[in-house]
């Protein structure tokens, strides 16, 4: 099971927009997590994004069953566009297989490290394109292409404008040309195979 | 470090319970510095163990009371 099912499933949706709600419960309902608590902070002031902390808890009541519960933090001062991004994209991580994970003290240590150290111009491009990386994937979650299709001669011809087509899937503004690229669709059919 | 500390004790407190599986994050600004990384995660996760934090059980209408 992966983002490809995930994908697969918003096949059968009419319109956008695609709903994060639908998205907790489709991954909820085929185990990889019991349960999602949504956190807003104003605690991330400079940083500007999302963390995401799986835990297995053994005793979450009395009586209760072991349970694996995710915490998505992400910062309540972004736009709600933007937030839909975030939190799309750390629901996909519970897809992460074992080698993905990052769960030890020194795996988060250098997690970490790895990310504020001092880098290289060519790092900081890689750190860099690896996060527009998560955001297309976020992006293939929250705009399935036969709902971009739907639009796409009418965004074309211009009959609809970046800020229409990005208010129907909720989506950043500036993420819309990306949406009717090539390459995008390349990306989003290979996830329909 | 000080804040590296303060968040990795938070990540994994000695008195153990829940175990961690997995930590991704996801950053906008790329200058960063790894004091002001741990400082932000370890606030934001000190005061989500309050439970007056708040908790968002319908992230859709949470976002959409936010974009009115």
């Amino acid at each position: 099971m992966s983002v490809r099912e995930l994908v697969k499933h918003l096949v059968e949706l009419d319109d956008p927009p695609v709903s994060l709600n639908a998205i907790q419960q489709w991954i909820q309902d085929r185990g990889f997590i019991d349960k999602i608590n949504f956190r807003p902070t104003s605690k991330f002031r400079k940083l500007g994004g999302a963390l995401l902390c799986t835990r297995w808890i053994p005793d979450p009541r009395p009586y209760a069953e072991p349970e694996l519960v995710a915490d998505i933090y992400f910062n309540e001062a972004l736009p709600p566009t933007m937030m839909r991004i975030v939190c799309c994209k750390e629901m996909l991580h519970f897809f992460d297989g074992d080698t993905e994970r990052t769960y030890t003290e020194d795996q988060v240590s250098s997690l970490i490290r790895d990310w504020a150290s001092e880098s290289t111009v060519n790092e900081l491009l890689e750190k860099i394109g690896g996060e527009i990386a998560n955001q297309i994937w976020a992006l293939v979650v929250l705009a399935p292409l036969h709902l971009v299709e739907k639009y796409r001669a009418d965004y074309e011809s211009g009959r609809i404008p970046d800020a229409e087509i990005a208010a129907k899937f909720e989506i950043p503004e500036f993420l819309v040309r990306l949406l009717y690229s090539s390459e995008f669709k390349l990306l989003a059919e290979m996830h329909l195979r | 470090m000080r804040e590296k500390e303060r968040l990795l004790s938070a990540l994994f407190p000695p008195e153990g319970g829940a175990e961690l599986i997995n930590l991704k994050f996801f950053v906008l600004d790329h200058s960063i510095t790894e004091e002001e990384l741990c400082r932000e995660f370890a606030d934001a996760v000190e005061e989500h163990r309050s439970e007056r934090a708040l908790k968002v059980d319908d992230i859709d209408a949470y976002i959409r009371n936010k974009d009115h």
